[in-house]
């Protein structure tokens, strides 16, 4: 009889998630190379051959041996090295970066889009007052204020690329906040944060994955840019964007000092985009199996 | 006289709009008693929508007075109208967009408990509720862990009308609860809201366009014109004697299955005119057969042609 099966709650989102997840391989080698990345972050010290300052004089910008597994740089450090230990600070710049402006984007996205009207002119015409000041220009003013430092680095490129997440936050919730559920979440009583949070949110979860997965190699780029002009991350201390535009004097005559950090930003990115692909598919149940 | 669950007086609802005020709900007066089911009919954008959630406040109206038990739930502020959410619910008329895609089915019929903080506290009363709820609207329970894309629009529909009885109201505004729904499916959510409307003692007010529904589950029918009530009455009355030239014409236009059937339509001339900034007199009278001067100068009121009977004509 129906009425004797029992009607047993599922073991929780997480490991529903997770199971589908799993059967994604795309999104599982995505996992695993970010897994793997953060692994090396946290090992560097076992896992590369030199210090990432150690100069080596007789081989400036050698090529890739045996000695030098990516070769050395202009002043004859071990890029391979390099390449490790600037996956620390590369990795925690991108992924905290991206969480102020998500956090901060998303919930002033929400509100302006849930409530509209007045409030949301208010906070979308700030927002293109951030958008009207060039990136770069915008950060370098918020160091200029906080001083310099890794948390003022990443807090100023994390308030720079706030507006682009309350963009698309807004966008969504506004065709969202239409939808016929949301008014009989209301006819049942459910408050405004709680529509918000539990209605409204998770479905507008896809665009935004996708903008992070995207952001956070932009997050990167843009701390390299501004290590360039000497803020935030100071010259010996490795990471892969100050990397990079250090190499591109010798970019015609030894390639291999961009080739190996470029890279290395390459697979962070495509990592975050499979995991971030897989995620948004595992989190809708309509294209649950 | 049986008692009078909800008294509607005077309401209005104008929308501002670029040309000027949409008139969707102009002065309507009912009142629905308890345990029986009002039916309001009228085409598409003749305000009967908006009606129904300026009744149960998803909708604020502009001006009149919504008496629910003789409380006027207009002067209800945000936290007595959250406890008062559970005397009236309402089912909506798509259930493809109505339910939440990333709900499951029990997230879904639990959501308005979870605004009670006395079953927010105890999930295994809730699960109770749920599996009470579900047998109660004919859904299996091993859909519990479902989502809505995997039901048809009936079940979908069952689990809307489960939503809304979660929390035991009196009274349910149904809005073209079967619209979407095929012919035999519909069946059987009326004859649901039916049975259901028997054993759990709810009032409903039963908005829809299609007439031949609205007169298989009414006691009572309203017509609504250009968000004007112009015609009540008790079932049997609107469909044998019917007085306004528009409920004429609407009643004429209800598809008899059958050839031998000689009969009269009513074809209406033109178009409905527009709600915004409507001109004064009879809202019908534009395309009214039996127009006069008078109609197009003065606003009909609707008064009572024999008890219980109410027209807005003044003929």
């Amino acid at each position: 009889m129906e009425q004797a099966t029992k009607t047993k709650r599922k073991s929780g989102q997480f490991s529903s998630v997770m199971r589908s997840l799993r059967k994604n391989r795309m999104a599982m080698v995505g996992l695993v190379i970010l897994i793997l990345l953060i692994l090396v972050a946290i090992f560097a010290d076992f896992i590369a051959p030199y210090p990432y300052d150690q100069q080596d004089l007789m081989n400036m910008r050698a090529l890739p041996s045996a000695e030098h597994i990516f070769g050395t740089d202009e002043y004859g450090r071990d890029i391979f090295s390099r390449v490790i230990y600037g996956s620390r600070l590369s990795l925690v710049v991108g992924f905290i970066s991206v969480g102020i402006a998500l956090v901060v984007g998303g919930i002033l996205g929400a509100v302006a889009g849930f409530y509209g009207g007045v409030l949301d002119d208010i906070i979308m015409r700030c927002m293109d007052i951030l958008l009207a000041i060039p990136q770069v220009l915008l950060a370098i003013a918020i160091i200029a204020s906080l001083g310099n430092g890794l948390i003022n680095l990443m807090i100023a490129v994390g308030i720079s690329s706030i507006p682009s997440y309350a963009r698309i936050v807004r966008a969504s919730v506004m065709t969202i906040r239409s939808e016929e559920y949301i008014e009989a979440a209301r006819a049942s009583g459910t408050g405004d944060a709680k529509i918000i949070a539990k209605h409204i949110l998770p479905n507008c979860l896809a665009p935004v994955i996708v903008q992070v997965t995207l952001g956070i190699a932009n997050a990167i780029l843009s701390c390299a840019a501004l290590s360039f002009i000497g803020l935030g991350i100071t010259p010996p201390s490795p990471e892969w964007g100050a990397m990079l535009s250090g190499a591109r004097n010798y970019i015609l005559t030894y390639p291999h000092l961009a080739v190996y950090p470029g890279l290395a930003i390459v697979i962070t990115v495509l990592a975050l985009n499979l995991l971030g692909d897989g995620l948004r598919d595992a989190l809708d149940p309509k294209l649950k199996r | 006289m049986s008692e009078k669950l909800i008294e509607v007086k005077g309401l209005k609802k104008y929308f501002k709009v670029k040309a000027g005020l949409l008139h969707a709900v102009d002065d309507v007066n009912f009142h629905i008693d308890k345990g029986e089911t009002l039916g309001l009919v009228g085409e598409s954008g003749c305000g009967k929508s908006t009606t129904g959630r300026t009744l149960i406040r998803l909708i604020e109206a502009d001006v009149g007075e919504i008496l629910f038990d003789g409380q006027d739930i207009r002067k209800l502020d945000k936290r007595q109208l959250k406890a008062f959410r559970q005397n009236m619910q309402m089912v909506f008329q798509d259930p493809y967009s109505s339910l939440n895609p990333r709900l499951s089915i029990f997230d879904l019929i639990a959501e308005p408990l979870m605004n009670i903080s006395e079953y927010a506290r105890d999930s295994k009363r809730v699960q109770e509720r749920v599996e009470e709820l579900m047998d109660t609207v004919g859904l299996s329970r091993r859909l519990v862990n479902s989502y809505p894309h995997e039901l048809d629009g009936g079940r979908r529909q069952r689990v809307g009308i489960a939503r809304a009885l979660s929390v035991k109201p009196g009274f349910l505004v149904l809005d073209e609860p079967v619209s979407a729904l095929d012919v035999c499916i519909q069946a059987q959510v009326i004859n649901l809201l039916k049975r259901l409307q028997q054993q759990l003692d709810l009032t409903y007010l039963f908005i829809s366009h299609d007439l031949s529904v609205v007169k298989h589950i009414s006691n009572r029918i309203a017509v609504m014109y250009l968000g004007k009530i112009v015609e009540l009455s008790d079932r049997n009355t609107i469909f044998q004697k019917p007085q306004h030239p528009y409920t004429k014409a609407l009643l004429s236009a209800i598809p008899i299955p059958s050839i031998h059937v000689n009969r009269q339509r009513v074809i209406l001339k033109g178009d409905v005119p527009s709600p915004v900034n409507p001109p004064d007199g009879c809202r019908f009278a534009g395309r009214c057969p039996y127009v006069q001067d008078r109609c197009r100068k003065e606003c009909p009121e609707l008064r009572e042609v024999e008890p219980g009977h109410f027209v807005a004509c003044h003929f």
